[in-house]
């Protein structure tokens, strides 16, 4: 039996700490310096072997250490080579440092899978390996890159298996996709988002297909000159993934990674609902109209009781009184325990927040990977299973993954690739306000009576099954029965998969043949049983996905002398998309409840919606880079894409990059500064339209009976599109300082895309709500700092951090011709909609304002109401944020390891419908409680009731008249107060990451079968430290997309702790 | 051997590359899924199920002519108040886009195709005619000053704003114009006409009868072009409720009247009576509002206007307004009637003897509900009674119009604004002191067509409720 690593190191601390005083004569001072080719290094560890006696070089190099005169000293430094220096009884001890070429010469993967070294490149990139990826973030691999790269913006929805929005750089395209390029081993994936709207089910976005515990590596190529090579396609950056491979394995190695993950409700993002009143509009009731409650006879006795008034929507009815006996919703139901039964009036004491369940993620995966003669290989099989927060939700995915390569010959190398995924869910909730008003979310952050018991509810649909309603006559349904009979499901089955052959013509040229393939079938199916406002209804979405890829690639590397090197790649892809989707859907109702089947409709189905679009693009690119003595690199590359959906002869477009590097430091002679490059770039990519967009076709109403329709298309299609042009101008500082523990990378950007093909909306009186047009200049301009430390650096204790920081600022130079604004999105029930206007930065809130006296703000001195603008153009928020970043650190001790990720956003804006409409129907406390003379806000204002606004009158003078509380269009709530009352800054500050780990020493291990093993607990947003938007997750959303930051009907986000084994055998 | 492996495999890559780029690309970019041409008939009949789903549509915003069936104090919300108290959401694109444009395109798809008989096709194009100034019609009478002679124009994103008055004489010209070609001895849209099934006789009914209102409606600001209007529309107008111009729904969803899928389908209980109408209702002993409302413990409760209500306490919408397949009229016989009785007061177009036009009126609309046995008891009464009935004759015409024109709002509205009866004043809680004199401009015009919206806004006096149209002479 063998000492773990941790007992022997307190061992030896100990026994050193005795030795001190038992057995100082054999310890000796050793002084020395240590230096490398320039000269005296700082900051280097020098460690006695075998102990925790150590010190660090000061800035001249220079060292002192007490250590036994046999020992053994362990010198390290960031960069360069660790060594071994035997003591052997000398007092002085000189020591040159080696560079580590392996560091130095970093590789990564860049586009089209062409693995450079770093300092070559003449654009930024960053890389997240595949540690970072995999342990807290399974279910949707883009959530990992949050907080963790500079100048990528993530949003997640809190949905399940919702979608996450990645931005990297700010959207440069006013009404395109602007999500970056997924890119796994070679194979640009898709990342489509199928959600039919903002009132419909988040389907989530098809990257989430990806396994996260089959990455190696994650790079990110941010801008233009990264992603020149993949063209159009990539404007946006991307998102290059590498595999794990057999590559490295000794023999064969079996891994297995299990996990399990506990899901708790964040209350902080669940609105807090008064405690104080019950259900109702106000006293509009009874005989009189002057009562909170209806009054009818129930019990037969010849007087009127109290009854709750079940179809007023909202927390303006009387306040509780125990005393009160009234016959509330559930006395009507004769399967309820209250039949007609009164009951006290007391705020309920199990609130909405009864309604969840706390989810749990349970992940495996097995792999096998190994090398053999001439050839490494990879199998993996996964499993991951996640439960929503409401009840019968679950998405479960199963991923097969095959990895391998085979030297065919001495210059034929076959590799292939295979992953296969299967992705179930069921049970995603309705996002907005659903598609008839029946989102349950909305309904109760929106329209609800706080007087309602969510363990009453809940028991009498488990013993009814029945959608006995919280409103009888009402026409909300029970969120249990929805739940439980509303089974949306989907199912996604997907094949990604390449093969290709390099086959070495020279001995610095190959050339490279590539087929890949990304195809899926996406089945979505929604199920509705009987609700109140909607007969029961069945639908389905049969999506087949389609894109193939063929390149070919001479590659080429050769000295020309011994400091002028080139080498590049020559090539052609040919890529055909094929998309092809049939849309059915019962009418009027089924005629078999409960059977699920368009053959099962009632009344006549609605025709068939079907769709094809196909997309091909031939691309023949260069590049050609030269490096000079390893300092000076330049890169040219071009291509040019013929694209399908450009109109015949004009669908031909080229556009070049330049990108070049220059190492400085390797004209300077410096003790601090040990890695110094500059970066600077212009790139020029060409985009071209989308699918079917020149062509203009006819919309299909449902016949009216039999009288076929036939309507023009409300979006004008345009034959004549160009394409589209993005110009981006970068540069960049890569430099390190004190043998490489200190490190600043900073990137300046701006871009500039100009034509873009956009439908614009246009006035309807011009027959069309939209316009394909090319038109509009977008500009970002942006910094990146990304500042990593090794702070603290021994043989036992290491402190890495990392902090990212980015800024992003976009301007709409121009939109289409004579138009001042775009609108990009309507909110719906408000005035209030999301803009492009010229001179502003992307996504401006407009809506009524407040109006304002010397920046205070104007009180109506008849109702007391904030006096609002007349229009409602009026900017009143704007949706990105000002800057974001975090703050990755992590610590090892020994065999232990803690890690700690925050994450910020400063600034954006969310306008909150459920804060609008919620307040509005007196369901939060700021419609609650008492005002500044100590009386009940909801009194009236004769008797002290009412609330002051905060404001001055039209002259000047504060505000001294007070308003009412009394009803629902009160001074707190839409449509009533100015939409610029609910617009919310969107900051937080999130403890995003939490793990700590702990690796079995190899020592312990190494009478074992195990090869390792490593044990872990991970939190996940267990804490939101800041935020300002009430009761809800700032980064809550509808979907992915450009239109983010409307809060309508947001689930609560969950804190998320997880524990997981990795064994290795 | 291994090179031969080699030599095969690179020929293969390079024929991949080779098959693929041989193809038209562009070709690839065709939809195969929709259409691109389809019969003119097909936008046609679109055109009109749009109209009237918009003009007759429900809504609790104030979106669009919906919302005047509160306006005019027929009905009210309860709950949700927006509409009921004014708060503007207006949106144009139902009629320019939907009806408009679709008529536009039917038109142009006729006039470009060569076929055999002409005459069908004046008609048809003569019937385009006649909708579309229906729309523009309406579209005046909501706003004012609208997007009219560069409207309908893709090329052009910011379409001035022409002159109410002007746009109107233009309506009537094209009007008399599109009467005069109709030919009663040919077919027209046959089957796919859903106001008239094809009846080229009622479609000059219709023509005269739209001619005769806009006729009336302009009387007072332009009395000389308002009276040869009506002159000319007067010799053949709709006479009997067979005739009328009515859009009839059918019973499958969604091809159901809006209403139903409001209040049946959806079950919403947001509308009541209004006190302001039962009680009138209930003065004349008027046998309708059992059609139009339901009793509440017998007897019909109307609620005050634009306030918080429980929906329960007060006489919703009756059986006939909850049947699916419920018509939506454009015009009818009844309000024929009432507009010749007016022209008869004063003196126009050759008509006389208001009284009996008065009363054919409201025998006409009772016999719409098929409750015409009750007529004679109802006419009999001194107050309904056109010699007895209280105040000037704008008034007697006017009050009996507005119950006629129960479930008409637009209409009910219009004559509202241009009679003065009934007299009708806004909630205490509203956007507006008065009740609107008009419809607001669209939100999106003040961004998407600012210039000309402003332009247009102070034309008209400011784009405000209180400001009075051309023909509203106060």
């Amino acid at each position: 039996m063998k000492y773990s690593n941790l007992h022997k190191n307190v061992f030896l601390f100990f026994s050193s700490f005795l030795c001190c005083f038992s057995l100082y004569s054999q310890e000796i001072t050793i002084e020395g310096t240590v230096v490398d080719e320039n000269g005296p290094l700082p900051g280097v560890n020098i460690v006695v072997k075998g102990t925790s006696n150590g010190t660090i070089t000061d800035f001249d190099g220079n060292f002192e250490i007490i250590a036994d005169a046999q020992g053994t000293l362990v010198v390290s430094a960031i960069g360069f080579v660790t060594q071994e220096i035997p003591i052997s009884g000398e007092r002085n001890i000189n020591i040159s440092m080696v560079t580590d070429m392996e560091t130095l010469s970093e590789v990564v993967v860049t586009a089209l899978g062409i693995s450079r070294e770093k300092r070559s490149l003449g654009y930024a990139t960053q890389e997240l390996d595949g540690e970072n990826v995999d342990r807290a973030n399974r279910g949707n691999v883009t959530n990992a890159i949050s907080g963790k790269i500079a100048g990528v913006q993530v949003r997640r929805n809190t949905t399940l298996g919702g979608s996450s929005n990645v931005i990297i750089r700010g959207n440069t395209s006013l009404t395109g996709d602007n999500q970056p390029l997924y890119v796994i081993d070679g194979v640009p994936v898709d990342n489509s988002n199928y959600s039919s709207g903002n009132n419909s089910y988040d389907y989530g976005n098809a990257a989430s297909d990806i396994n996260p515990d089959d990455i190696e590596s994650m790079n990110v190529l941010k801008g233009a000159a990264a992603t020149a090579l993949y063209g159009s396609r990539a404007a946006n950056g991307a998102i290059i993934i590498t595999t794990k491979s057999g590559a490295g394995t000794k023999g064969i190695g079996v891994t297995i990674n299990s996990g399990v993950t506990w899901g708790t409700i964040d209350r902080s993002t669940f609105p807090k609902f008064q405690q104080e009143y019950g259900g109702g509009y106000g006293r509009v009731n009874g005989p009189e109209g002057n009562s909170y409650f209806n009054m009818q006879d129930m019990d037969g006795d010849g007087e009127l009781d109290l009854v709750t008034p079940f179809t007023q929507y909202g927390g303006f009815g009387a306040a509780y009184d125990p005393d009160l006996l009234v016959y509330q919703w559930s006395s009507v139901y004769p399967q309820s325990p209250n039949y007609r039964q009164p009951t006290p009036w007391i705020a309920p004491e199990y609130g909405p927040i009864e309604m969840f369940q706390d989810p749990l993620t349970f992940s495996n995966t097995v792999s096998l990977s190994g090398n053999t003669k001439g050839g490494t290989y990879r199998l993996s099989y996964s499993k991951f299973t996640q439960e929503g927060i409401v009840p019968n939700s679950n998405l479960d995915r199963n991923n097969f993954s095959l990895n391998s390569s085979f030297d065919l010959s001495e210059k034929l190398k076959a590799s292939a690739s295979a992953n296969y995924s299967i992705t179930d869910v069921q049970g995603r909730t309705e996002g907005g306000v659903g598609g008839a008003y029946t989102a349950i979310m909305t309904n109760l952050r929106q329209y609800w009576q706080p007087n309602i018991d969510f363990r009453e509810l809940r028991e009498l649909y488990e013993s009814t099954e029945e959608n006995l309603s919280q409103f009888p006559g009402g026409t909300i349904d029970n969120p249990f029965y929805v739940f439980d009979q509303n089974r949306q499901s989907d199912t996604r089955n997907r094949f990604i998969g390449n093969g290709s052959l390099e086959y070495s013509l020279l001995e610095w040229l190959s050339i490279v043949g590539r087929a890949s393939i990304d195809t899926y079938t996406f089945l979505q199916e929604e199920r509705q049983n009987t609700l109140i406002r909607i007969p029961s209804h069945y639908n389905r979405r049969d999506i087949f996905f389609q894109e193939v890829n063929y390149d070919l690639m001479l590659n080429y590397n050769k000295d020309l002398s011994d400091r002028f090197n080139i080498s590049g790649v020559f090539g052609t892809n040919i890529r055909r998309t094929n998309f092809r989707s049939i849309y059915n859907s019962t009418n009027g109702g089924l005629i078999v409840e409960g059977l699920y089947a368009i053959s099962n409709s009632l009344g006549i189905p609605p025709a068939a919606q079907e769709a094809e679009r196909n997309i091909g693009v031939d691309g023949y690119y260069g590049l050609v880079s030269l490096g000079y003595d390893n300092m000076l690199y330049l890169d040219v590359t071009g291509r040019n894409d013929s694209s399908s959906t450009l109109p015949s002869g004009e669908n031909s477009f080229f556009y070049p990059s330049i990108a070049t590097s220059f190492i400085f430091s390797n004209l300077i002679d410096s003790d601090v500064l040990s890695f110094g490059k500059l970066r600077l770039n212009y790139a020029e990519v060409g985009n071209s339209a989308p699918a079917l967009s020149l062509m203009d076709v006819l919309q299909k109403p449902t016949p009216f009976g039999s009288t076929q329709l036939y309507s023009v298309n409300n979006t004008k299609n345009n034959p004549a599109l160009k394409p589209e042009n993005t110009t981006s101008l970068e540069a960049g500082l890569e430099t390190s300082f004190f043998g490489r523990r200190l490190g600043l990378n900073l990137s300046v950007y701006q871009t500039n895309t100009e034509n873009q093909i956009m439908p614009v909306v246009i006035s309807p009186t011009t027959g069309y709500s939209r316009r394909f047009v090319n038109a509009g200049e977008v500009q970002n301009q942006g910094v990146e700092i990304q500042l990593t430390a090794s702070p603290i650096v021994t043989e036992n204790f290491k402190w890495n951090t990392t902090v990212n920081w980015a800024t992003n600022s976009s301007e709409i130079i121009s939109l289409y011709e004579g138009v001042e604004n775009l609108q990009l999105y309507a909110t719906g029930s408000h005035n209030v909609t999301l803009n492009a206007r010229v001179g502003q930065p992307y996504g401006v809130w407009y809506g009524s304002d407040f109006q304002y006296s010397n920046g205070q703000r104007i009180v109506n001195q008849i109702t007391g109401v904030y006096e609002k603008s007349a229009s409602s153009d009026q900017i009143i928020g704007k949706m990105l944020p000002d800057w974001n970043g975090g703050i990755d650190n992590t610590f090892i001790y020994s065999n232990f390891r803690f890690g700690f990720l925050i994450d910020f956003q400063k600034g954006g804006d969310i306008f909150s419908s459920d804060m609008a409409v919620g307040s509005r129907n007196g369901l939060y406390e700021n419609t609650t409680g008492l005002n500044e003379l100590g009386n009940p806000v909801r009194s009236p204002i004769e008797n002290g009731g009412g609330i002051l606004l905060e404001g001055v009158a039209p002259d000047g003078s504060p505000n001294t008249v007070r308003t009412s509380m009394m009803s629902r269009n009160h001074a707190l709530g839409h449509p009533t107060a100015p939409d610029a009352m609910f617009i919310y800054d969107a900051s937080y500050v999130k403890l995003r990451e939490v793990i700590l780990s702990y690796n079995l020493p190899s020592s312990l291990l190494s009478s074992t079968f195990f090869a390792g093993a490593e044990f872990s607990l991970i939190g996940s947003n267990l804490w939101i430290i800041h935020k300002n938007v009430p009761y809800a997750d700032p980064e809550a959303g509808l979907i992915s997309g450009n239109v983010q930051g409307h809060h309508q009907g947001v689930y609560p986000a969950t804190r998320d702790l997880g524990f997981n084994v990795r064994l290795q055998f | 051997m291994k090179n031969k492996l080699v030599k095969t495999i690179l020929i293969l890559i390079l024929g991949i590359f080779s098959s693929c780029t041989s193809d038209d690309l562009t070709s690839l970019n065709r939809d195969t899924k929709n259409a691109t041409v389809a019969d003119a008939r097909t936008f046609f009949s679109y055109a009109q199920k749009a109209l009237a789903d918009n003009m007759h549509g429900v809504a609790y915003r104030a979106t669009g002519p919906g919302v005047t069936k509160m306006w005019v104090q027929h009905i009210t919300a309860v709950t949700y108040l927006e509409g009921a108290t004014y708060i503007p959401e207006f949106s144009w694109a139902p009629l320019y886009r939907d009806v408009l444009k679709n008529l536009d395109e039917s038109a142009s798809i006729i006039s470009q195709t060569e076929t055999s008989n002409d005459s069908e096709d004046t008609n048809k194009l003569a019937m385009i005619e006649i909708l579309k100034v229906y729309t523009y019609a309406a579209l005046v009478e909501a706003y004012g000053d609208i997007p009219y002679s560069e409207a309908l124009d893709f090329n052009n994103a910011t379409p001035q704003f022409d002159d109410a008055q002007v746009v109107y004489l233009d309506l009537i010209d094209r009007l008399t114009t599109a009467i005069s070609i109709l030919d009663t001895g040919s077919a027209g849209f046959g089957a796919a006409d859903l106001i008239y099934n094809g009846d080229i006789e009622n479609w000059v009914k219709f023509g005269n009868s739209l001619k005769l209102r806009m006729g009336l409606r302009i009387i007072d600001a332009l009395p000389e072009a308002g009276a040869k209007a009506v002159s000319e529309a007067v010799p053949n107008v709709i006479t009997t409720n067979g005739e009328n111009a009515v859009f009839e729904y059918l019973v499958d969803y969604p091809n159901t009247n809006p209403w139903w899928s409001f209040l049946v389908r959806q079950r919403l209980e947001y509308y009541v009576g209004t006190n302001t109408f039962i009680e009138k209702l209930n003065k004349f002993n008027d046998p309708r509002r059992a059609v139009f409302f339901t009793p509440v413990e017998g007897e019909f409760v109307g609620a005050e206007y634009g306030v918080v209500q429980n929906y329960h306490s007060y006489s919703r919408e009756g059986e006939w307004l909850r049947k699916p397949d419920l018509a939506a009229i454009f015009i009818d016989k009844a309000q024929v009637e009432f507009l010749l009785a007016e022209a008869a007061e004063r003196g126009i177009g050759g008509v006389t003897d208001p009284e009996a036009h008065y009363n054919v009126a409201i025998r006409a609309s009772f016999e719409y509900y098929g409750i015409e046995d009750q007529v004679d008891e109802y006419l009999a009464q001194p107050s309904v009674d056109y010699s007895t009935a209280e105040g000037p004759w704008q008034k007697k015409i006017g009050i009996q119009k507005w119950i006629a024109l129960f479930d008409q709002g637009f209409e009910a509205w219009t004559e509202y604004r241009r009679l003065g009866y009934p007299q009708l004043s806004a909630p205490e809680v509203a956007e507006s002191d008065i009740v609107p004199l008009r419809f607001l401009y669209p939100i999106g015009e003040q961004t998407l067509n600012e210039a000309n919206y402003q332009e247009a806004a102070a034309a008209i006096g400011g784009d405000s409720y209180s400001t009075r149209l051309f023909w509203d002479v106060d």
